[in-house]
C-alpha cells in the first residue's frame, strides 16, 4: 500500500510539472488567462470571474503533493522494520517485495 | 580571466569583493560532509558484496533515482523521471518550505529502486552512479567559477563608477518638495481609485485579486501589503489631513490580511518545514513574509492617523478555529522579528522554513524603525550594525549586490529575482549611504539600458521577456513599477519619467472610469505601479522615519467624503485652516464634505467649490456642502 502512496504522489507531480511545463511552452488557456486578467480589469460592482473557484485539484495540488510526502513515510518505516520481516530477510530487500499486491521478481 | 581593481576607493562598504561569510561556509561544508557520508553509506552494500537490493538502495543514495540504473530493465525509465520530480521537489522545498519533499523522493527512490532489482545489478550500475556525482560536481565547480570571474569582474567595473556615479546621482537629485506644493494629479488618482476599489469591497471579498497560490510571491499576502503601502504612502506625503475612506481601505485591508485563507500557508510551512503539527501561531519562529510585512503595514496606518488599534494587545487576531486565536499586536509582531534577527546566527532569518530572503528582512528591519519611532522602543540601534555585518558577510555575493534567497540549512544560494532596486528604497530608511550607493549602481547600469539618453521620447527597454511575480507570468510591468519608485525616492525624475512613459506604452495602460491599471500587469505589479506614479522624493523614507507632518494630528480634518464621488487629490492643514484639492469621481458634483477638529463654535469660511461661512459644531465637525467642478481647491479658514 506505501508503494501504491508512493505512485499516486508521483502521478500527482507529474501532473503538477505536466501543467507547469505546457503553460511554460504554450502560454495559458484562453480560459486560465481570462482569469487573470479579470483580476486587473475587475471593477466595484463586477463579479470577478476570479472569485469563480480554481478547479479542486488545482488547489488542492499542495495538500495532495504534502500528503503524498508523509505517506512516503510508510516505505521508510518499512525499511527500518526491514530487519523484523522474514521474507524481505531471505530475499535481502531492503523491505518485503510485495508491491501493490504484486510480486515482483526481487522475491 | 579578469582581476579585480586594487585602487584605493573612496566608496565604503565597496574596498574590496566580498567573500563568503563564516556561518555560510559552515554550512556549506556540513552539506558537503553529510552528502559525502550519504555516498560512503551508499556504496558499503557494493563493497561488501550485500544483496542486489541493497546494492541498488545503496547507488540511490548517490544520486537521486541512481538506483534505477542498477536495477536495469524497465525500472531504467524511472530514472529521467526521478530527475524530472526531483526538480520539482526541489521547487517545492524553496517555494513553500517542503523540506520533506526532496528527502522522502531521493530515499523513497533508493528504497523502490532496491525493490525492483533482480538477483543481480547491471555492471554498468556503480560506475554510472559514480560518474553522476562527479559529472555533477564538474558542473558546479564549473558553473560556480563562471559565476565568481563574472562577478568579479562586475565588482572592478562598480568600484571604478561609484565614486563619480555616486556624485552624479546627488547632484541630479531633485529637492523634496514642500507637502503644501503637492497633491496627486488625475493620473496619479486613477492609480489610487485602482488601489482603493479593491480595498473598499467587503473584507471577506477578494475581486480584483489574483488567486494562484499563497505560498509563493502571487500569494494574497503581497498584493494586500503592496496596496496597504500605497495608500499609506498617499495619505502621509500628499493628504495628511484626510482620514475617510482611505483610512477606512487601510483598516479594510488589514482585516482582510486576518482572514485565514491569507495566512493560512503557514500551518501547512510550520507542518512540513519544522515537523510542528501542535503550534500554528504565524509570529513565531520565522515567517519574517507576515511580521516584516504586515507589522510594516499596520505601523504606517497608525503612524498616519494617530489610531492606535494595532498596538493594543489583541488587535491583530488571527483567527484558526473557534478554539484557537493567536493574539498578536503591532508589538508581538515586531518582537518576532527582533527575537529571530538575535536568534539566527546569519543575522537575517527565514520566511519559509529553512529559507532566508533578504527582501523579506528587509521589510523586517524597515518594520522595526517604523515601530521604534512610534511606539519608543530600541529594536533597531542595538540590532542594526551587526544586521548589516551579516549582511554583508552571509548575502553579499562577489559583485557587491544582496543576493535573493539563502536556505539556511544547507548554505546554497538559489537564483531568485532580485537586485539593487528591490532594496534601495528600504535601505534608506536605515542607512542612507548604503541605499544611494545601491541607488547609484541601480542607476548606472539599468540606466544603460536608456534608448537616448533622457529626452522626451526616450524609452527604457528591458531585456527578456521578464517574470511577473503576481501572476508568473512573463512581464515587465512590475520591475517597471519598482524602477520609478527608486528614482521617484532619490530624486531622478527625469530617469523616473522616461521609465513611467515607457511602462504606461509597454504595460498597455488602461482607463476606464477613471481607474488607471496595466492590462499586462498582474494585481500586484498594477498596485505597484499605482503608487509609483505619485511617489516622489524621499516619500518613502519620510514615511518610515517621520510619518506626516504635527498638522496632521492638530490641525483640522477631512473625514466625511463619499467614495467615488469626491477624489481627494491634497488635503494639508497649516495648523488651523484646512485645503483641500477635489475632484469629481462621477457625475454626480454636488457633494457633502464633514471635517473634524475645527474649534468649537467657531466660525469658518470656505472658499471653492461655492462661498460659505461654516461654524463648528460643539464637537469640532461640520458639515457643509461643496460644488465639484473639476479641479476643485477648498480652503477652509477660521473668520478674523
Amino acid at each position: 500500500m506505501a508503494c501504491c502512496a508512493f505512485a499516486v504522489f508521483l502521478v500527482a507531480q507529474i501532473f503538477f510539472l505536466a501543467h507547469k511545463v505546457r503553460v511554460f511552452f504554450f502560454g495559458a488557456t484562453p480560459e486560465e488567462a481570462a482569469v487573470a486578467s479579470s483580476a486587473v480589469a475587475w471593477y466595484p460592482g463586477q463579479v470577478s470571474k476570479n472569485a469563480v473557484p480554481t478547479p479542486r485539484w488545482y488547489r488542492r495540488k499542495w495538500a495532495m503533493a504534502a500528503g503524498g510526502g508523509f505517506v512516503l513515510a510508510g516505505p521508510l518505516a518499512a525499511y527500518a522494520a526491514m530487519s523484523g520481516a522474514p521474507a524481505a530477510k531471505a530475499s535481502g530487500l531492503p523491505f518485503p517485495i510485495t508491491i501493490c499486491g504484486a510480486q515482483l521478481s526481487g522475491g | 580571466m579578469s582581476t579585480v581593481n586594487t585602487e584605493p576607493t573612496t566608496v565604503p562598504g565597496f574596498e574590496c569583493p566580498p567573500c563568503l561569510g563564516p556561518v555560510t561556509s559552515a554550512r556549506k561544508r556540513r552539506t558537503l560532509i553529510g552528502y559525502l557520508c550519504f555516498c560512503v553509506l551508499g556504496c558499503v552494500p557494493y563493497l561488501i558484496g550485500a544483496s542486489a537490493a541493497w546494492q541498488a538502495a545503496g547507488f540511490g543514495l548517490l544520486f537521486p533515482g541512481a538506483g534505477f540504473i542498477s536495477a536495469g530493465g524497465w525500472a531504467l525509465l524511472l530514472f529521467p523521471l526521478t530527475l524530472l520530480l526531483f526538480g520539482v521537489c526541489l521547487i517545492a522545498w524553496f517555494g513553500s518550505g517542503m523540506i520533506i519533499a526532496p528527502t522522502f523522493l531521493w530515499l523513497g527512490t533508493a528504497i523502490l529502486a532496491g525493490a525492483l532489482t533482480g538477483d543481480a545489478i547491471t555492471a554498468y550500475g556503480p560506475a554510472s552512479a559514480v560518474a553522476l556525482v562527479l559529472i555533477s560536481a564538474y558542473l558546479i565547480r564549473r558553473r560556480n567559477a563562471k559565476r565568481s570571474s563574472a562577478d568579479l569582474a562586475l565588482f572592478a567595473v562598480r568600484q571604478q563608477y561609484l565614486p563619480s556615479m555616486i556624485e552624479k546621482v546627488r547632484a541630479d537629485a531633485a529637492p523634496r518638495l514642500p507637502q503644501s506644493e503637492r497633491e496627486l494629479s488625475l493620473a496619479d488618482l486613477g492609480g489610487v481609485r485602482y488601489m482603493l476599489d479593491r480595498a473598499l469591497q467587503p473584507v471577506e471579498e477578494f475581486n480584483g485579486f489574483d488567486k494562484i497560490d499563497q505560498f509563493q510571491t502571487s500569494a494574497l499576502r503581497y498584493q494586500i501589503n503592496l496596496l496597504g503601502y500605497g495608500l499609506a504612502l498617499s495619505q502621509c506625503n500628499l493628504t495628511p489631513n484626510f482620514h475617510g475612506y482611505v483610512s477606512q481601505a487601510q483598516r479594510n485591508l488589514v482585516d482582510k490580511y486576518l482572514q485565514k485563507k491569507v495566512w493560512d500557508y503557514w500551518i501547512y510551512e510550520t507542518a512540513w518545514g519544522h515537523f510542528n503539527f501542535t503550534n500554528f501561531d504565524p509570529a513565531g519562529r520565522d515567517n519574517v513574509m507576515l511580521t516584516g510585512w504586515l507589522g510594516l503595514q499596520a505601523n504606517l496606518y497608525m503612524s498616519n492617523t494617530g489610531d492606535r488599534r494595532y498596538a493594543s494587545e489583541g488587535g491583530l487576531p488571527f483567527r484558526l478555529n473557534r478554539s484557537t486565536t493567536y493574539q498578536h499586536s503591532v508589538h508581538t509582531l515586531a518582537k518576532s522579528v527582533h527575537d529571530n534577527f538575535q536568534s539566527s546566527p546569519f543575522g537575517l532569518y527565514a520566511c519559509e522554513p529553512n529559507w532566508i530572503y533578504p527582501i523579506c528582512n528587509f521589510y523586517g528591519m524597515t518594520s522595526l524603525v517604523i515601530h521604534d519611532r512610534l511606539h519608543g522602543t530600541d529594536y533597531v540601534q542595538p540590532t542594526l550594525p551587526s544586521w548589516l555585518r551579516k549582511l554583508d558577510a552571509e548575502f553579499t555575493d562577489q559583485k557587491g549586490s544582496v543576493i535573493g534567497l539563502r536556505s539556511d540549512l544547507t548554505g546554497m544560494e538559489v537564483p531568485f529575482p532580485t537586485g539593487e532596486i528591490a532594496f534601495a528604497t528600504m535601505t534608506n530608511s536605515f542607512a542612507a549611504d548604503r541605499a544611494e550607493r545601491m541607488w547609484a549602481i541601480a542607476r548606472a547600469e539599468v540606466g544603460s539600458l536608456l534608448t537616448d539618453g533622457l529626452k522626451k521620447e526616450s524609452r527604457l527597454p528591458l531585456p527578456g521577456a521578464g517574470i511577473d511575480t503576481g501572476n508568473y507570468r512573463r512581464g515587465h510591468v512590475g520591475s517597471y513599477a519598482g524602477i520609478i519608485q527608486t528614482a521617484h525616492e532619490f530624486g531622478d525624475e527625469e530617469f523616473a519619467r522616461v521609465v513611467q512613459d515607457t511602462l504606461d506604452e509597454y504595460g498597455a495602460l488602461e482607463e476606464q472610469g477613471g481607474v488607471y491599471r496595466f492590462a499586462k500587469g498582474s494585481n500586484q505589479a498594477n498596485a505597484s505601479a499605482a503608487y509609483a506614479r505619485f511617489w516622489r522624493r524621499g516619500d518613502y523614507h519620510n514615511a518610515i522615519t517621520n510619518g506626516p507632518p504635527a498638522t496632521a494630528f492638530t490641525g483640522p480634518l477631512l473625514t466625511g467624503a463619499s467614495y467615488p464621488e469626491v477624489l481627494v487629490a491634497a488635503a494639508t492643514s497649516r495648523g488651523d485652516d484646512l485645503r483641500l484639492v477635489l475632484y469629481p469621481g462621477t457625475s454626480q458634483l454636488r457633494q457633502e464634505l464633514k471635517v473634524e477638529r475645527l474649534k468649537p463654535g467657531r466660525r469658518y469660511q470656505v472658499k471653492g467649490g461655492g462661498e460659505q461661512q461654516i461654524t463648528a459644531e460643539a464637537d469640532g465637525t461640520a458639515t457643509f456642502t461643496v460644488n465639484l467642478s473639476g479641479r476643485t481647491e477648498v480652503l477652509i479658514q477660521p473668520e478674523a
